[in-house]
């Protein structure tokens, strides 16, 4: 009876693993297609019979990439673009999210709430304004504006995670520090960030990924290669000059994708785990 | 007495600090928050009543002439329609989706850490590659679709996904459901990771089994979850624009027209600002009641603390 319930249980667990074998193999088919095809030689890509894995794999794609003038230039721009972001939003983040979880005063709620409404705000509706201010203040075309433009939604995701993870934290222990004489500064540097650090990385990370991925302020608020970063710089190129160079298209993805997705993969464990509870355990 | 005046003085000492402190901390976000979010917003808003264009730096107010001309014309109606459609289908697939996945990668699979890292990907990929990458994909003679579906023996000809009227819309919403499921997904995750294990404990000791368990303790206790992805998928697919603009830029002809490639066509393509900026402010002011609705209602404030 037990051996037979045994059975049953490593059947079930057989087919539930084959199950999101599956799932996944079937949604990752798309990015799996483009990384095979990223190694192709030209002859392999442009055939009525494409397979999945090339037959004689070469890094010619790659190659060709980095001796475009523009393309490591778009990499260091997103990079940078991206870094500053995500810093500022750390910072800014981590005071606000202290505050609106540990204090009390009138108005919270009502600033908790404009936080978390701005997130309904359009880029559409906000790219309008910030293109004539860039003309005026002749920004147009360089880092602040566009980091200036990505703060508008990776800060806010950011203050509404961080408050979320903070109230797993105990009360007890900030009051303590309180009565202990420590100001809000000392509290969140020795305090809430050795123990909330996961949830911190976590919102960090989120802001890095949504900067890297931001599209339609690079596309309107830049002009030149100059301070473009990687996605308004491929719709530039692949949607231009390079526009059938599917080798060149699936290499640039794979090396714009790679970097973000081994950052992600280190730490989503903290990224599932922060938002559930703050790691205090 | 002097126990009396003491607790006085402390709480007339900690009174302004308890102002000064919240806004001093608070006052990098919410400056930030004013200039690159409330203030723009204001402005989109104020452009929609002027009959600003890109070129001239001069404007005139003209009240609400845009709006009268958009309510009148039938290309704002038909990418409004649009993209209510768009959010509806859209959304209601990435929270499917989502939840779908969400449950299978919470059971206890061996590489279940390794199998969510995988399922979260296309959700960090930029929206250009995925558009691009689709593109790619959809094409008619070295595209991967075509050729499977022909060798399945579903088509005979290849289908221009991007040009025909009857595939577009598919084409649009396969690759955002593609990219939006995981960040569903992940939410779904959090959740069924905070329901107690204890309840189901309770529940398999009074002999529930695994479909009961999910019907009466899995899905209450998610309700909360799927109101808030509801809401966020609204919100979300209402205003999405990248890959729509990515892959079809509205067309073929106004086929995939949302209301946000609408008035960034105005804007940057057409040029009047005050006509494009209407239309971004009806996209603000649906997604603002839409908001006002959700923080109104009885299911958040019981969130609140």
């Amino acid at each position: 009876m037990t051996s037979y319930r045994r059975m049953i249980q490593i059947l079930t667990q057989v087919l539930l693993f084959c199950g999101v074998l599956g799932v996944t193999v079937l949604l990752l088919f798309p990015a799996i297609v483009a990384f095979g095809t990223s190694f192709k030689p030209m002859g392999e890509i442009f055939t009525q019979t494409p397979t999945i894995f090339p037959h004689e794999p070469t890094l010619a794609a790659y190659k060709k990439i980095f001796c475009m003038p523009e393309f490591p230039r778009f990499l260091l721009n997103s990079f940078i673009i991206s870094g500053l972001t995500a810093l500022i939003v750390i910072i800014a983040a981590l005071l606000a999210a202290y505050t609106l979880t540990f204090t009390r005063f009138p108005g919270k709620k009502f600033i908790r709430q404009m936080i978390l409404m701005t997130y309904m705000f359009p880029a559409v509706t906000l790219v309008i304004p910030l293109y004539f201010f860039a003309h005026r203040l002749d920004l147009l075309d360089s880092y602040q504006i566009l980091i200036f433009a990505d703060l508008s939604f990776a800060l806010p995701i950011a203050v509404w995670l961080m408050a979320g993870y903070f109230e797993k934290f105990p009360l007890e222990l900030v009051k303590a520090a309180r009565v202990d004489g420590c100001n809000p500064l000392q509290i969140i540097r020795h305090i809430i960030i050795p123990v909330m650090k996961p949830g911190i990385t976590a919102a960090g990370i989120f802001s890095f990924i949504l900067a890297w991925s931001e599209y339609l302020f690079s596309l309107t608020l830049t002009l030149t290669d100059e301070s473009r970063t990687i996605s308004a710089g491929m719709h530039y190129c692949l949607m231009g000059n390079y526009r059938t160079d599917y080798g060149l298209l699936t290499a640039a993805s794979t090396i714009i994708v790679i970097p973000v997705v081994i950052l992600f993969a280190l730490l989503q464990k903290f990224i599932v785990g922060g938002l559930t509870e703050g790691s205090l355990k | 007495m002097q126990i009396l005046i003491d607790t006085d003085s402390r709480k007339r000492r900690k009174a302004p600090g308890l102002f000064l402190l919240p806004g001093a901390l608070l006052a990098p976000t919410l400056i930030i928050v004013f200039v690159v979010l409330l203030y723009p917003a204001a402005c989109t808003i104020f452009f929609s009543l002027t009959d600003k264009t890109m070129a001239d730096t001069t404007y005139s107010f003209i009240g609400l002439k845009n709006y009268s001309n958009l309510f009148s014309d039938p290309k704002f109606w038909m990418a409004f329609q649009h993209s209510i459609i768009f959010t509806l289908v859209a959304g209601s697939l990435n929270i499917l989706l989502g939840f779908g996945t969400a449950l299978l990668v919470n059971r206890a699979i061996p590489f279940r850490g390794l199998f969510r890292s995988l399922l979260l990907i296309p959700w960090v990929m930029p929206h250009i590659v995925t558009g691009l990458m689709f593109r790619w994909l959809y094409n008619d003679f070295y595209g991967y679709l075509n050729y499977l579906l022909i060798h399945a023996g579903l088509i005979e000809k290849p289908i221009l996904f991007l040009v025909d009227r009857a595939f577009v819309w598919l084409a649009v919403i396969l690759p955002t459901v593609w990219y939006e499921y995981p960040f569903v997904m992940l939410m779904f995750l959090a959740a069924l990771q905070s329901i107690s294990p204890d309840l189901y404990r309770a529940a398999k000791v009074d002999g529930a089994n695994a479909f009961q368990q999910f019907l009466h303790i899995t899905l209450p206790c998610l309700k909360q979850a799927f109101l808030l992805n509801g809401l966020l998928q609204i919100i979300f697919m209402f205003k999405s624009f990248n890959l729509v603009w990515i892959l079809t830029q509205g067309g073929p002809g106004d086929r995939t027209e949302l209301l946000s490639t609408l008035a960034y066509r105005h804007v940057f393509e057409g040029f009047s600002t005050g006509y494009g900026s209407a239309v971004a402010t009806v996209i603000f002011l649906v997604l603002f009641a839409v908001s006002i609705v959700y923080l109104a209602s009885p299911a958040i404030r019981s969130e609140e603390p």
